[in-house]
């Protein structure tokens, strides 16, 4: 027997592997131990405190001590570590207990063993993170605070959106089962899901801390795109319901036409107010919309022609155009609205310097 | 910065989890006593690194003077060693081959029936082969095979020069590959 038959023998062993909920519960415990040391060792360092939480022993009473005694053990003993990751699993960015949260979710993908699991344990993860943006939305906060809080989100987001990504298979093997099918569907819900919220959230920000985090938030509704295409290529080529997948990729080109539309009017809004120095690059953007439409008209060709692969192919070609396009229009308008405001400051601080000489002739008269 | 420390172990124990559950489960035989095992692997390793004080009864060799862990799976590696031969002097029991490991444990759940059984017996069949062989032989062979380590890993675990792991490696397949002859033969 050669060498290299007998090590693919010996493989076969690592077959053995621990139990997952065993895994994610050792692991939890273990950060709890963690945090309950640091906690301790802060603890130690303030005696007042620790006076404080013992100041029982100092009452007559045993009857009060054993009972406060017995209190205090059961709390933090028992309820400690399931308080902490009950707590943990309700807890938002910017909270103590949101990095344990995510601890947790992370060592759940790492310790499941297929695919499948891996994906929809994504998928799940998105939906409390797009939970989790609309409650920072929502809540009273200060923008400063909101702005932070969305930047924590939306960095969770973009690894969680490119590690299920990575994770589809790129080929459809027979052998894989309906449940991946399934996981690729639901990815690619959550994806899509994901690009609704995220445009909403750009509505909703005020315009400084949009501009801000411009860069990021389309970062990630990139990511969520091609996730999401992905996932219906996956179906495409899997024996998934053809119905089905026509659907999904006629909802991919009427999104890519609204955005379009978006495109168009900053487009326009960049034509009003730009300055003659930049109507080359207005010309460009023009230019650059067209050629998405185009492409979007032989998407849907190819749809007619019932080649799902090809219009997939062009309508990544067309979002990528649309999305540099979208770019470059929304640097146009930035720089020209910082423009505006400077000249603006200007005029005011001439205004202002104007009055006081007035004041100070009419004062010398 | 300590909640940084404590990110950077999280994510080695999720790295190393599974193997190190595998390396003492093959000589335990018990998953109960392999999760108990491989948790107390993790709590001491952290405690360690946290106190290294405070961790007593680990003869941890030329990883002791290592305090960067620069290799941290070989350091656990070297606890689970110290474990297991802890765990059998207390119990005073002798160590369990692989021979008394079930089926039980094997969890693809995709495969078919067939496909299992042709598995299962194609491992029973390595499984009593290496029952056969030394200690010694046995660890080289999980750890370069199933788990991967490099012959450097293995050398840090083992405090021998590479030089010396490849001869014992090669002298353990060698040993495999006999057993294995003989077997089908009888």
């Amino acid at each position: 027997m050669q060498d290299k038959e007998l090590i693919q023998k010996i493989k076969l062993l690592k077959n053995i592997s621990p139990n997952e909920n065993w895994v994610i519960s050792c692991r939890s415990k273990l950060a709890f131990r963690m945090e309950m040391e640091r906690k301790q060792s802060i603890l130690n360092k303030d005696l007042f405190t620790l006076k404080e939480l013992f100041s029982f022993w100092q009452n007559p009473q045993s009857v009060f001590k054993a009972v406060y005694s017995f209190a205090l053990i059961a709390v933090v003993v028992l309820g400690g570590g399931v308080l902490t990751a009950f707590g943990a699993m309700n807890s938002l960015p910017g909270t103590p207990l949101y990095p344990i949260k995510i601890a947790m979710e992370k060592a759940r993908v790492v310790v499941s063993f297929s695919s499948e699991n891996k994906i929809k344990l994504q998928a799940e993860m998105t939906d409390r993170r797009i939970q989790e943006l609309n409650t920072v939305v929502g809540s009273q906060e200060s923008l400063e605070q909101k702005s932070e809080k969305i930047g924590v989100v939306v960095s969770q987001l973009q690894e969680q959106l490119a590690t299920a990504k990575n994770e589809l298979p790129e080929v459809f093997n027979v052998k894989e089962s309906k449940k991946m099918v399934d996981a690729a569907r639901t990815m690619g819900e959550k994806a899509e899901q994901v690009e609704k919220t995220l445009a909403r959230v750009k509505e909703i920000l005020p315009q400084d801390v949009k501009q801000n985090m411009s860069d990021k938030l389309s970062a990630v509704a990139e990511t969520a795109s091609k996730t999401s295409t992905k996932a219906i290529e996956f179906m495409a080529n899997s024996e998934s319901d053809k119905k089905e997948v026509a659907a999904k990729v006629e909802s991919r080109i009427q999104q890519t036409e609204e955005k379009i539309k978006i495109v168009g009017q900053k487009i326009g809004n960049s034509t009003a107010t730009s300055t003659s120095d930049k109507l080359p690059i207005t010309a460009v953007l023009i230019d650059q919309s067209e050629k998405v439409q185009k492409l979007v008209d032989e998407a849907r060709i190819n749809m007619d022609k019932n080649d799902v692969s090809a219009a997939l192919e062009t309508l990544k070609a067309a979002t990528e155009i649309m999305n540099s396009t979208e770019k470059i229009a929304d640097n146009v308008i930035a720089d020209t609205n910082s423009k505006a405001d400077n000249a603006n400051k200007e005029s005011a601080g001439n205004a202002t310097t104007s009055t006081v000489q007035t004041g100070s002739e009419s004062g010398e008269k | 910065m300590a909640k940084m420390e404590e990110k950077k172990f999280l994510d080695l124990y999720n790295e190393n989890v599974a193997k190190i559950y595998r390396f003492i489960y093959f000589r335990v035989a018990s998953e109960e006593i392999a999760q108990d095992l491989t948790s107390e692997v993790f709590l001491k390793a952290w405690q360690y690194i946290n106190k290294p004080e405070i961790v007593f009864g680990l003869s941890l060799g030329a990883l002791k003077q290592d305090k960067q862990l620069k290799n941290p799976r070989a350091f656990f590696y070297q606890i689970a060693r110290n474990l297991v031969v802890d765990f059998y002097r207390q119990k005073d029991k002798a160590p369990i081959s692989l021979d008394e490991i079930t089926d039980k444990a094997i969890a693809d759940k995709s495969e078919s029936l067939i496909e299992k059984t042709d598995k299962s017996l194609e491992m029973d069949f390595i499984k009593q082969a290496m029952i056969q062989l030394s200690e010694d032989y046995q660890e080289v062979i999980v750890w370069r095979y199933l788990d991967e380590l490099s012959i450097k890993e293995i050398a840090v675990i083992l405090d021998k020069s590479e030089g010396a792991v490849r001869v014992v490696l090669s002298r353990a397949l060698s040993c495999l590959k006999e057993v294995m002859k003989k077997k089908s033969i009888s």
